[in-house]
């Protein structure tokens, strides 16, 4: 059992056509720590974020996160590990059809029997939680809307608030403001940072931009080619690191992708 | 250049040999069943012949006698949509791929829901009436095989179309399956559910027509009858009875569809 809440040794992931998107990748995070992953597209990020809570199934090398193995953790285990970690998506990943309250109550599904969860048995407790998270995020007018009527900037404050619900100790939030606009970009960002503060979680987030992971990150990492090239504080971080991480892809250093919406997304 | 001039010939040669065995299949057919031209166009005034002056006028004189098969035959597509689609439902859980259990389970249901929608409708009617005698039940019986074929494929396929970031994340909360399949899938294939359902409502009331043929009850039963006892102003009418009550079902379901979409 290690002093860190999350700690990774020699994390690999090859995909099964053969690229090879982590290699070797060792990282420790203490609880409370607020680390920004950083690198240009395509270097790894998302999947090292997907591998701690096994979306995607790492190749080779150990987690553990809060003394669970999660690489060697059964069906039971890893649902366990799941609801204590939450997870926020570039693109929201809300339930569409449903409102808001609901999605936010999401959140509580890892922690209640799966037939009470099935038929959306909420305690009451768990309702106020989350109608109290959505006031604070100042969607408590939107609650019973549709989460498709909202728009991306507030979907991303249900996303967070969703997250928030499981009271976890460890958030992975991958790339959640590249679809916003620098204003609700800044409002989401804030979300995340002040709630992880307050409540002592961990967070893991990955961003393209360089100065947003300076601005909000105790801790940043650069990825690039699967590897890690840079772990330090962001005082650390100079021009020359950044320059060397996003080699060949400057571009991507500051620019907002903004519009970013793949084509083959409906939103039926 | 060259490459490209064999290229576009070869294609052009292609498509002239594709039409040559095309003409030559049509020619043969027609060779080999002995088809008639003459006698399928002197067959046309006799054909109309039949539609408007045995047909006509339509005998409505046992109006209330069709009132029964009508019902029959309404009630036979709400209970065969109803039950085929509970079915169904199970099986296309069972069967789309981001929910099906295990693989082997999908290919298995896969193959055998195949092969309940490929023996054509009348041929599983015909045997169920060899089975079950003339009555109502065959007639049951074949709509909902026909509706398990059917819908079950159709919903497996709406499954797997909807958005999966969604799954993904309720995924990631630590929900299991059951928790997953009702709160991110379900609510997602909603309107598909409801939109093949009420589809096949409409089938089905036209197969069900179609049924009394093979002696499976319903409506279809009295364009039989009458027409064997060559009462066919009575056929007309049964035969407009039915056209109305095709078109009734069809503007119901499409009321009910735009209310819930």
């Amino acid at each position: 059992m290690s002093s860190f809440l999350l700690e990774i040794k020699g994390l690999t992931k090859k995909y099964s056509a053969g690229t090879i998107a982590l290699s070797g990748i060792d990282l420790q995070v203490k609880s409370k720590e607020f680390i920004a992953v950083i690198g240009p597209s395509g270097a790894g990020k998302s999947t090292l974020l997907r591998c701690i809570n096994r979306l995607v199934e790492p190749s080779s090398g150990s987690i553990e996160f809060a003394g669970d193995r999660v690489d060697q953790a059964n069906a039971r285990e890893l649902r366990r590990v799941r609801s204590q970690i939450g997870m926020i998506f570039q693109h929201y990943n809300l339930v569409n059809r449903l409102s808001v309250l609901e999605n936010v109550l999401h959140g509580r599904l890892g922690y209640m029997s799966s037939i009470a969860g099935m038929f959306s048995r909420y305690s009451e407790e768990d309702k106020k939680k989350a109608i109290a998270l959505l006031r604070k995020v100042g969607l408590e007018n939107e609650m019973y809307k549709r989460a498709d009527e909202l728009s991306g900037g507030q979907k991303q404050r249900v996303g967070v608030c969703r997250a928030l619900a499981q009271q976890p100790r460890l958030i992975l939030a991958d790339e959640p403001i590249a679809s916003l606009d620098p204003k609700s970009s800044a409002v989401v960002m804030d979300a995340i940072h002040r709630n992880c503060a307050e409540q002592g979680i961990a967070c893991l987030v990955n961003l393209h931009q360089v100065d947003v992971a300076k601005r909000y990150a105790s801790r940043i990492i650069g990825i690039k080619n699967g590897k890690m090239v840079f772990d330090g504080p962001p005082e650390a971080l100079t021009d020359h690191h950044a320059a060397l991480i996003y080699e060949g892809k400057e571009s991507q250093m500051y620019q907002q992708p903004v519009g970013e919406e793949p084509q083959d997304r409906r939103y039926a | 250049m060259k490459r490209a001039d064999t290229i576009a010939r070869q294609k052009k040669a292609k498509r002239l040999l594709s039409l040559l065995l095309f003409v030559a299949a049509t020619i043969f057919s027609i060779w080999f069943i002995e088809f008639d031209i003459a006698e399928f166009m002197g067959g046309i005034p006799l054909f109309l012949n039949f539609l408007f002056v045995d047909f006509m006028p339509p005998n409505v004189n046992d109006l209330a006698k069709y009132v029964r098969p009508v019902l029959d035959t309404l009630a036979f597509g709400v209970v065969a949509t109803v039950i085929s689609s509970v079915i169904a439902l199970v099986i296309a859980f069972l069967m789309a791929h981001n929910t099906a259990p295990h693989p082997a389970v999908r290919v298995a249901l896969r193959s055998v829901v195949s092969l309940v929608r490929n023996v054509p409708f009348l041929v599983w009617a015909s045997i169920l009436v060899v089975l079950f005698g003339v009555g109502t039940m065959p007639g049951i019986f074949a709509l909902i095989l026909l509706g398990i074929g059917f819908l079950a494929r159709l919903y497996a396929e709406s499954i797997e179309e909807i958005d999966k970031h969604a799954v993904e994340a309720v995924e990631a909360t630590g929900a299991t399956y059951l928790q997953k399949l009702k709160q991110a899938i379900i609510p997602q294939f909603m309107p598909g559910y409801i939109s093949w359902t009420l589809f096949m409502f409409e089938i089905t009331i036209r197969a069900s027509a179609i049924l009394g043929l093979v002696g499976a009850g319903g409506i279809g039963s009295q364009i039989k009858l009458t027409m064997d006892l060559f009462q066919y102003g009575k056929t007309a009418t049964v035969v407009t009875i039915m056209i109305l009550m095709i078109l009734g079902v069809e503007y119901v379901t499409q009321r009910i569809r735009e209310r819930l979409l």
